[in-house]
């Protein structure tokens, strides 16, 4: 190897604490293991939430169990193992600058759009000094707020659900995006900021209609995404009829599971 | 000198020689063999069962000469219940010093400047449990061999093989009842160190997020402007505290330690917090040290990757977890009590949890209340 370890006050055999000195006391170095991890690219993901434990040893078996019981997910690697597929797009990177006493301090912001075309999408914006820094952690958190899309029908349900099942309006800021149901093979009706999303949603026909200042791209991007994420709150009259709500994978709430049984066998 | 991390591998050969061993699991290893811990000083305040051995650390000081050798031992107790409460309640910190001139080591001379510290044959140790090494103050009524710390662990012992060893004079555990030993205690790793290195460090700088508030945008530049239209903010809903810590770990992902008290600017002896909420401060939450007044300082803290190492069962709903353990101890290594050999100085440790922030934020919302459906809609969700 090349390199060799740092300078090591020590006498070279590492160890923790303050004590050194001509007396070596004990301690042992990280020895040849380091030097082999250094050739590989990236380290493998060593998860550090509870969930991503679990995710890792293959206890839970899709995302819509995290959806159904809003487990919170920390870290992207997660999203990564379920959700193979995901292709991202570069929606804009802006250059923004800010007014120092030494001049101008420009930062680049990029917006990301990540989606799997098949009922996942994910949005992220990240602001950096170096595009690439920017364009990667907008990556990561796009990855972090991938949310499920609900598809539907217009008018027939024979094949796959290719639109929005309602009229779902999202806003943010003063732009207002307004999805609409529309029949099979219309393909997507709108500006082509909201088509990519669309597309990467998974929506195949959709009809649009958007207000307000769309110039701006931030907004105009957000408020379709909520737009997309309203497609799961909205309430029709297919799903009138009572749910049993299935125990958690956690049992977070163990504790008022237990009083509760009591009290409904009183 | 940067933070010192600590991984966890696997024993080798050389290890059971060590006088002054760092490592996760297994018994601990007195650095004063003729005064273990007595249990009464290790229960947990929740369940009173004895804690286990999580791990120990050997952190020598140069400064004050009693702290020649030094050692730290954390315990934890088992049961993943009693870790809802405070982290002072089912974990313990002791530490233990010892000067260079002590009746139990001899400096031996092993090469030309190599000091090695060897344990002297005339010490006797005193007993310790054969479960989980603690003092081992009671004994098998049968056989007198096999010492106890207490109730629990001579019943368990004896369920678990003794039973059938006792009556006929044999003492030595066969294998399977080693095996059922073993899993009383945390499996048994070494904690090697390592340096972190500068880049590490200094890419937190670059890419600080700032206020856009009163930035120009490129559009403004124009002498009529278009539209006032400011963008919304657009930050994703995620802890910001979390993903700096991530990318903090990223370059060493595997690391259970951060001893931070060698480092050399003040900026670096803080800690690498998880969250922004749940941060102890060091005049709310942490008490200054009993026996001199001085105020703890931070020296280490234990990282989540520890509970990989761990086997912990994860599916069980109460199983241990953590986001980061804070070990802050007193910064003076004050003297223990130089009468009684036996004093263990006991530390705080406090607990920061992740917090719940994350993708399923938005749906919680929609289960505390603001049903507009969403949840019987995720349900027909092909699962």
């Amino acid at each position: 190897m090349a390199d060799s370890a740092p300078a090591d006050s020590r006498g070279g055999r590492g160890g923790f604490g303050r004590g050194r000195g001509t007396r070596g006391r004990g301690g042992r170095g990280r020895g040849g293991r380091g030097r082999g991890r250094r050739d590989e690219g990236e380290a493998a993901w060593v998860p550090v939430t509870k969930l991503g434990r679990l995710v890792r040893d293959g206890k839970i078996k899709s995302i819509e169990q995290v959806y159904l019981f809003s487990l919170p997910v920390k870290e992207y690697q997660i999203i990564d193992i379920f959700l193979p597929k995901l292709k991202d797009e570069v929606m804009k990177i802006t250059p923004v600058q800010k007014q120092t006493r030494a001049g101008q301090r420009t930062r680049f912001k990029a917006f990301v759009a990540i989606g799997d075309s098949d009922g996942h999408v994910g949005l992220g914006v990240k602001c950096a000094r170096e595009v690439a820094t920017a364009i990667r952690g907008a990556i990561i958190l796009a990855k972090l707020s991938v949310i499920p899309v609900r598809r539907g029908y217009w008018f027939s349900k024979l094949g796959a659900p290719h639109t929005v099942p309602a009229k779902v309006t999202g806003k943010c800021g003063s732009v207002i995006c307004r999805l609409v149901p529309a029949p099979r093979g219309t393909g997507l009706v709108a500006a082509p900021t909201p088509k990519k999303l669309l597309s990467l949603a998974g929506i195949i026909d959709c009809y649009t209609t958007s207000r307000g200042s769309t110039k701006t791209l931030g907004n105009f991007v957000k408020a379709t995404f909520i737009a997309i994420s309203n497609t799961y709150s909205f309430l029709t009259p297919d799903l009138w009829a009572e749910t049993a709500f299935t125990q958690d994978p956690f049992q977070e709430f163990s504790d008022y599971l237990v009083k509760a049984e009591k009290k409904s066998k009183f | 000198m940067t933070i010192t991390l600590g991984y966890a591998e696997p024993l080798d050969e050389d290890f059971h020689t060590e006088p002054f061993p760092s490592k996760i699991g297994g018994k601990p290893q007195w650095l004063d063999p003729r005064h273990p811990l007595p249990v009464d000083r290790v229960r947990c305040d929740e369940c009173s069962k004895a804690m286990s051995l999580l791990m120990q650390l050997y952190a020598p000081e140069d400064t004050p000469e009693t702290a020649f050798h030094r050692m730290l031992y954390v315990f934890m107790c088992r049961n993943g219940a009693c870790h809802r409460g405070s982290a002072n309640r089912c974990m313990r910190v002791f530490r233990k010093q010892m000067a260079e001139e002590n009746p139990v080591y001899q400096e031996e001379r092993d090469g030309e400047e190599d000091v090695v510290w060897v344990l002297n044959e005339q010490v006797q140790g005193s007993p310790a449990c054969v479960v989980c090494g603690l003092a081992g103050t009671k004994a098998c009524s049968k056989c007198h061999v096999r010492r106890y710390c207490s109730r629990e662990h001579q019943l368990a012992d004896w369920e678990m093989g003794h039973r059938a060893q006792c009556s006929k004079g044999l003492v030595e555990p066969t294998a399977a009842h080693q095996k059922k030993l073993q899993r009383m205690v945390y499996p048994e790793l070494v904690i090697v160190s390592e340096e972190e290195d500068e880049q590490a460090t200094a890419m937190e700088q670059s890419d600080d997020e700032g206020s856009d508030d009163e930035e120009i945008k490129a559009g403004d530049m124009a002498l009529v402007p278009v539209t006032n239209e400011k963008a919304e903010d657009s930050q994703v809903e995620v802890d910001k505290a979390f993903l700096v810590f991530q990318r903090r770990i990223q370059s060493n992902p595997d690391q259970v330690l951060r001893y931070a008290r060698a480092a050399d600017s003040a900026e670096e002896r803080e800690p690498l917090f998880v969250s922004d909420e749940g941060r102890p401060v060091i005049d709310d939450n942490v008490p200054d040290c009993e026996r001199c007044g001085a105020k703890r300082e931070f020296e280490m803290q234990i990282m989540p990757q520890m509970l990989n190492y761990l086997s912990i069962d994860s599916t069980d709903p109460t199983s241990i977890d953590w986001g980061t353990l804070l070990v802050y101890t007193c910064a003076n290594s004050c003297d223990l009590d130089s009468d009684d050999d036996a004093e263990y100085a006991r530390e705080v440790v406090c607990r920061q949890n992740f917090s719940s922030q994350g993708i399923g934020e938005k749906f919680v919302r929609a289960m505390h209340g603001d049903d507009s459906g969403i949840t019987r809609q995720i349900e027909s969700l092909t699962i």
